[in-house]
């Protein structure tokens, strides 16, 4: 039940995008299609998860003031076995992403969850927090995604699923577009949550 | 962008600044133009901070890159390798300037430290090799990146002050208003890209 809810906490009311304005760079560079989308927010939850772990089970042993530093380490291993991962197993996802996989070091919402979270609690405790986050920021990067991939393409994941008479509105595929439906987003996401803290 | 070797560097250099904004274009350091755009005169020191470490950083990250890396192929630790450079090159730029220009450090000194987990800085190094730049391409497009990352926050910036005393949606939040702002500015600088394809 504990574990849950520090589940939960970091799915919804600590969501890290929407919530903490974490980790926006890699939210609007790499929705521009489901699959990418998807293939980051997996490779960003491996990274949070490993490290958090890491770090919980470590905290004993870093010393106080080199603890950034040995954060950053262990995200870079993290990050460089993923990458490496990526371009053996899906080479394409690998090339579209470019240079926003090796990003994922700077992502500030892997940092963020160490030094907020993991470096005063217990491994299994750390898991369930950085699972929670990885999923929070994975719903955000799947729904923008999607957002952006329909509306600009008239495709999900590939796959057409528009109406015919849809026209593609090319503005959602280009750097603008991101950051419309980021705030548009942002903004129904605010006002859900105020009409719920009304009605509670 | 396929072939390095035949961009002329003028061009280069405003594509990185105008057209193919670190920022606006490839969406990084967003973070810090989200949380540091409230106040002009600190975006524009922190711009001029983050350019400044941008030119070096590249440069050292170029000659590691292909000084040690390539030749002992190690090419997957090249993450390793450019988190480290930067964070040596924050602190020893730190140092430089408290030590010999103490008057630089009071205007950049307390931007230094967060510079270190600057995506902008870490992906321009890593694009600079990706698209195998020489040398001096790589240091033209650091510094063009560096320039039109100093413009983007400082317009964002002169813009907010407008903005705080006019009454935004409640919900966007400070957030959302600067997601939309940026959304505006993105759209201006791809019509400069507009006009650039034409006349070079």
């Amino acid at each position: 039940m504990k574990y849950l809810r520090i589940l939960w906490e970091g799915l919804i009311p600590n969501n890290p995008v929407f919530i903490l304005a974490l980790g926006l760079c890699s939210t609007l560079a790499v929705t521009l299609k489901v699959e990418n989308a998807f293939f980051m927010a997996v490779m960003v939850g491996i990274t949070t998860i490993f490290s958090s772990v890491c770090v919980a089970a470590l905290r004993y042993y870093i010393p106080f003031r080199f603890r950034l530093l040995s954060y950053m380490l262990i995200i870079v291993t993290a990050v460089i076995a993923v990458e490496q991962l990526l371009k053996a197993l899906f080479p394409e996802v690998a090339r579209a992403l470019g240079p926003y996989v090796g990003l994922i070091v700077t992502n500030c919402v892997v940092m963020g969850r160490l030094e907020a979270f993991a470096v005063s609690h217990r491994p299994l405790e750390a898991f369930f927090d950085a699972l929670g986050v990885a999923l929070g920021y994975a719903a955000v990067l799947l729904s923008i995604a999607s957002i952006r991939e329909f509306l600009g393409n008239g495709t999900l994941w590939g796959l057409h699923v528009a109406p015919d008479f849809y026209i593609p509105c090319r503005v959602f595929n280009s750097p603008p577009g991101a950051f419309i439906v980021f705030a548009a987003l942002l903004f129904a996401v605010n006002w859900l949550r105020s009409i719920v803290r009304r009605d509670s | 962008m396929e072939n390095a070797i035949q961009i002329p560097l003028l061009t280069l250099l405003f594509s990185a600044a105008i057209s193919e904004n670190v920022a606006l274009y490839y969406f990084l350091g967003i973070c810090p133009l989200i949380s540091i755009s409230a106040d002009l005169k600190a975006s524009f020191n922190m711009g001029l901070t983050v350019s400044l470490v941008m030119l070096i950083t590249t440069a050292a990250n170029w000659a590691i890159y292909h000084l040690l890396l390539q030749p002992m192929e190690l090419e997957y630790l090249q993450l390793l390798f450019f988190v480290l450079i930067i964070a040596a090159t924050v602190q020893l730029l730190e140092l430089f300037l408290d030590r010999f220009f103490p008057s630089i450090y009071e205007v950049f000194g307390i931007f230094l430290p967060l510079i270190t987990v600057n995506c902008a800085i870490l992906g321009v190094s890593m694009f600079a090799v990706l698209r195998e730049y020489s040398l001096i391409q790589s240091l033209v497009f650091a510094a063009g990146s560096g320039m039109g990352w100093c413009l983007v926050i400082c317009i964002i910036a002169s813009v907010r002050r407008r903005i705080n005393i006019d009454a935004v949606p409640v919900h966007l939040g400070k957030t959302g208003i600067t997601m939309l702002i940026a959304a505006v500015i993105a759209l201006a600088f791809s019509g400069v890209s507009e006009l650039m394809s034409g006349g070079f």
